[in-house]
């Protein structure tokens, strides 16, 4: 056992913290008992995630490794299911209610990918022939279609990067990844004008013609940019009402933060990220284990796609898609699935080479 | 596989962040000034109230319906600078503003104390920038005023709303109903309308803080109550956003509003003004029916009420007249919801029973004497009470046309109380008819007792307690072919029956009794206008334990093709033949 990674850990957590603070003081719910619910929920959250990131430290990156096609397939079925019996929330079939929560595969769905997809890309015949690597393009995007037909448009593009960043990774030949890339941006519009609902396309459209953009994306990006260098202080959300920007906890928890605690305090947060990545990317280049490297990989490819697309529709860079904050958003879903993600790195951090057994 | 990959991948990942810390730069520090506009921005979100359904009679009149009215908002921020503003329009209200301005104080406070101390002058500051609800009415020549002039009245804003009125006042009133505010334990039900998810709850409950929700209406009694969700509608939500100079106003909506349903009634306004006017403004109730389907053509219950007066603006005089105990509840709907000794329209139950179980045919005959039975004093015919003499000898039908006690007695007691009561629950006592008005009783029926209390319920005394529309189901169901209908008051209403069990047979030897109240030589209805409409039935003279008798009439015409049942209650009105009897006609001749 080497030791604990507590850079990488302190990061996570840090982040968290973030997201239970501003549920307290910077977006919270109007109403004394929404606000108290909501909190002691994520804290609660945050205490069970803590608790299964610990978990995930414990079987050997081996044993993951065993198990990483049952999860992935538990996961598929998951999201299966969801279409056949989940009620539509907003519109959309993605949440399965659990008492007084609910349960989002979609977000677990990306770890169960990442772990499914290193141990196939792991296997060097897999990705030396073109089928291999059409198999590996199969894999991420049977449950990026089941994401779509939700319909969960963002999460379903984070799978996008994993897909890349891990065949990349893994060692792909260039002109197939290129490759891949010009199918998707010759399939990109075609799904555009023939696979999606009409708001998806208003809000895609949004992005191109800013004259078209959604009052909740106008308002985000004017709270904000309003914080200007300093920001207004904590608990100063006044200039904005809670309706100009639904889901102000969740998917735009980052405009609070830009509002209250302005560019320094931006700032702040995305240099945590930075360097919860690096910690990351530190842990794939010392580890020895092929597989932790390529999971390693996955689970750095999709916080970075997570937090770019989530942070960028916030400040006008990027379309809405419904996309959490990694670890700081509201939630239980996108929260569990983060912390396991650090929890499966930290594992691998800690592993030395006879702890990884027989590598192929 | 190579790890100089690794390299690549972590460039563009600082590369993404780079790209956000850099537009972040741009927009909060570079472009800072761009959005001082949207700092300074002026936005609310307005309620825009549905269009609540129109009720109309089944020819189409309209009945209730949604009037345009005037609203008068305040933002206090405005109306404050300028200190001769409160005077100005106090003088044009002619009322003082003390009390609703001191509530939108206390609301904004509410709203200030649920969050954090140092927001609270954020909050106050934006509160007081926003439109509260300060009148709920005003008169057209004021909203003018207002409107047209409105740099002598700065921060008062004119808003249109809608208002329930009901064209033809009080004469349908207890079919209707009425609309009142919706109180703070009833604003769940406006959660289904989606406002939730448009604004969140947060938004939502910010709404409600606010008061934007104190002037939705909801039913109250009547068709008004029952089919609220119908003719509810659901609003839409309107934001609007003014500049920073004031100069331009973005007007956005976020939900469009959805008008309720209209329904359509099976009342015929025109037959409904004449059964009320028949009614004479005496204390009691009249229904008309349909016979063949089960449609209310009429229903009235006197004393009514207007219910344009608890529409809002409501003055306290016209309500607290309401309430008061000399204006003889008017608010009680007595068609339904009035609980009444039945008297000898339930001798048709008694009836029909005695025949269906076999205790006597048409053809028995029953000697009366004036008394039933030595041993029970009471117990005696209603003409030896009056004149001291008796009926003789009667078969069914024609103690039916005398309404002889002793009859009655006699049958009811061979059948004892089980039977009676079973045939009486068929005829639909003791239950609800079913039909679709908030507030129905279904009464009393005694199922147990002894010989003398089988004999009392036979002559439709005894605990028994009736509603005017089970007296008029059962009629319809004896007129017809012994089935109960549902009373149905909305046209696409499904018609429901249910079979009483009584054959034609019986039915057959009823109608002759109840023809022969009409036209027999001794009918207790001989005298009072109804041969000429064809009408058939019975009357009764209720005694009751609060005064004077309760009179009953309850009958069908034309009596060779019954198509319409109609029954009449005179609260105290003395006499059924005699006082019921009359306004029964007069309710045939409308229906001709």
């Amino acid at each position: 056992m080497k030791a604990m990674p507590w850079r990488l850990i302190g990061a996570a957590l840090l982040l968290a913290s973030l997201g239970l603070a501003g549920l307290w003081f910077l977006a919270p719910p109007v109403g004394a008992d929404l606000m108290k619910n909501s909190f002691v929920k994520q804290l609660a959250f945050v205490v069970v995630g803590v608790g299964l990131m610990t978990l995930a430290m414990l079987p050997s990156p081996m044993a993951i490794r065993r198990w990483a096609p049952w999860i992935y397939l538990a996961g598929i079925l998951a999201l299966a299911a969801l279409l056949m019996w989940a009620k539509p929330v907003r519109g959309a079939r993605g949440w399965f209610a659990v008492g007084p929560f609910t349960l989002q595969p979609a977000e677990f769905m990306k770890l169960a990918l990442v772990l499914a997809l290193a141990k196939y890309l792991s296997a060097e015949r897999n990705w030396q022939s073109l089928w291999g690597a059409a198999g590996a393009a199969a894999i991420a995007a049977v449950p990026a279609a089941l994401i779509v037909v939700q319909p969960d448009l963002g999460n379903a593009l984070v799978f996008i990067p994993i897909l890349f960043a891990m065949a990349y990774a893994a060692g792909l030949p260039r002109k197939w990844l290129i490759g891949g890339l010009a199918a998707l941006a010759i399939a990109g519009p075609i799904v555009f004008y023939a696979g999606m609902k009409d708001y998806q396309r208003a809000r895609l459209a949004s992005f191109v013609r800013p004259d078209l953009q959604s009052l909740q994306q106008k308002h985000a990006m004017g709270a904000t940019a309003s914080g200007g260098f300093m920001g207004r202080g904590v608990g100063e959300t006044a200039g904005a009402y809670p309706f100009h920007i639904p889901d102000r906890h969740t998917d735009f928890i980052f405009s609070a933060v830009g509002e209250q605690l302005g560019f320094v305090g931006c700032s702040l947060v995305l240099l945590l990220f930075a360097a919860l990545l690096y910690e990351m990317f530190r842990v794939a280049w010392t580890t020895r284990d092929p597989y932790g490297r390529l999971v390693v990989v996955g689970i750095a490819a999709f916080l970075t796609a997570q937090l770019t697309i989530n942070v960028g529709m916030t400040v006008g860079m990027a379309p809405v898609t419904g996309l959490t904050l990694p670890f700081v958003s509201a939630g239980g879903s996108s929260l569990w699935t983060c912390l396991l993600a650090v929890g499966v790195v930290a594992n691998i951090a800690r592993r030395k080479m006879h702890e990884l057994g027989r590598v192929t | 596989m190579e790890r100089k990959n690794l390299i690549l991948l972590f460039a563009l990942a600082l590369v993404s962040i780079a790209a956000l810390e850099a537009r972040l730069f741009w927009i909060q520090v570079v472009r800072f000034g761009d959005f001082e506009e949207y700092r300074r921005a002026r936005s609310h979100v307005e309620l825009q109230e549905p269009l609540r359904g129109e009720i109309r009679d089944r020819n189409g009149k309209v009945l209730a319906r949604d009037d345009r009215a005037f609203a008068l908002e305040v933002v206090l921020e405005d109306f404050e600078k300028d200190t001769g503003a409160r005077t100005r329009v106090e003088r044009l209200v002619g009322t003082s503003l003390e009390e609703p301005l001191s509530k939108i104080a206390a609301r904004i406070e509410t709203l200030a104390s649920r969050r954090p101390e140092k927001e609270h002058k954020a909050i106050r500051r934006r509160e007081r920038r926003t439109p509260y609800p300060l009148m709920p009415v005003l008169t057209f020549a004021q909203a003018f005023e207002i409107d047209a002039n409105a740099a002598f009245y700065p921060g008062l804003v004119v808003r249109e709303r809608l208002r329930r009125t009901y064209p033809e006042g009080a004469e349908a009133a207890h079919v209707l109903g009425y609309v009142g505010k919706i109180q703070d334990d009833e604003l769940g039900m406006l959660d289904a309308a989606g406002i939730d998810e448009v604004l969140g709850p947060d938004g939502t409950a910010l709404l409600a803080a606010r008061g934007v929700f104190q002037q939705t209406v909801v039913g109250r009694c009547g068709i008004e109550q029952a089919f609220d969700a119908r003719l509810r509608g659901a609003p839409g939500l309107i934001l609007r956003e003014k500049t920073a100079g004031g100069k331009g106003e973005v007007r956005m909506e976020l939900l469009t509003p959805r008008a309720g349903e209209s329904l359509t009634l099976t009342i015929d306004i025109e037959i409904q003004k004449r059964v009320r006017a028949a009614m004479g403004g005496r204390p009691g109730s009249a229904i008309v029916m349909d016979i063949r389907d089960g449609s209310v053509l009429a229903l009235v219950s006197e004393p009514a009420f207007d219910p344009n007066h608890f529409v809002a603006p409501t003055t306290t005089e016209a309500v607290q007249y309401y309430f008061q105990p000399d204006a003889g509840y008017p608010l009680m709907n007595r068609a339904v919801g009035g609980r009444f000794n039945a008297g000898s329209v339930f001798k048709i139950v008694t009836a029909c029973a005695a025949l269906e179980t076999e205790v006597c045919t048409a053809g028995r005959v029953i000697e009366c004497q004036g008394r039933w039975n030595r041993n029970y004093r009471h117990l005696n015919c209603w003409i030896y009470n009056t004149y001291s003499t008796t009926h003789h000898g009667r078969d069914l039908p024609g103690a039916l046309e005398v309404s002889c006690n002793i009859y009655f007695y006699t049958t009811a007691a061979e059948m004892g109380m089980g039977r009676l009561a079973e045939w009486a629950g068929r005829l639909g006592y003791g239950l609800p008819t079913g039909v679709a008005l908030p507030g129905e009783k279904k009464g009393f029926l005694p199922t147990a007792g002894r010989e003398t209390d089988a004999a009392q319920l036979g002559i439709g005394q005894s605990m028994l307690l009736v509603t005017p529309m089970q007296v008029l189901s059962m009629t319809a169901a004896v007129a017809g072919n012994g089935d109960v209908f549902t009373p149905r008051l909305l046209l696409d209403e499904s018609v429901k029956k249910r079979a009483s069990g009584a054959t034609a047979s019986t039915l057959e030897v009823v109608r002759q009794g109840l023809w022969r109240v009409v036209n027999g030589p001794e009918g207790t209805a001989r005298n009072e206008g109804l041969r000429k409409f064809k009408v058939a039935g019975k009357t009764g003279t209720a005694q009751n334990p609060q005064g004077e008798n309760h009179a009953w009439f309850a009958g069908y015409l034309p009596h060779d093709a019954p198509t319409y049942a109609i029954v009449v209650l005179l609260e105290h009105g003395g006499s059924g033949g005699k006082s019921a009897g009359p306004v029964a006609a007069k309710i045939a001749e409308a229906l001709q």
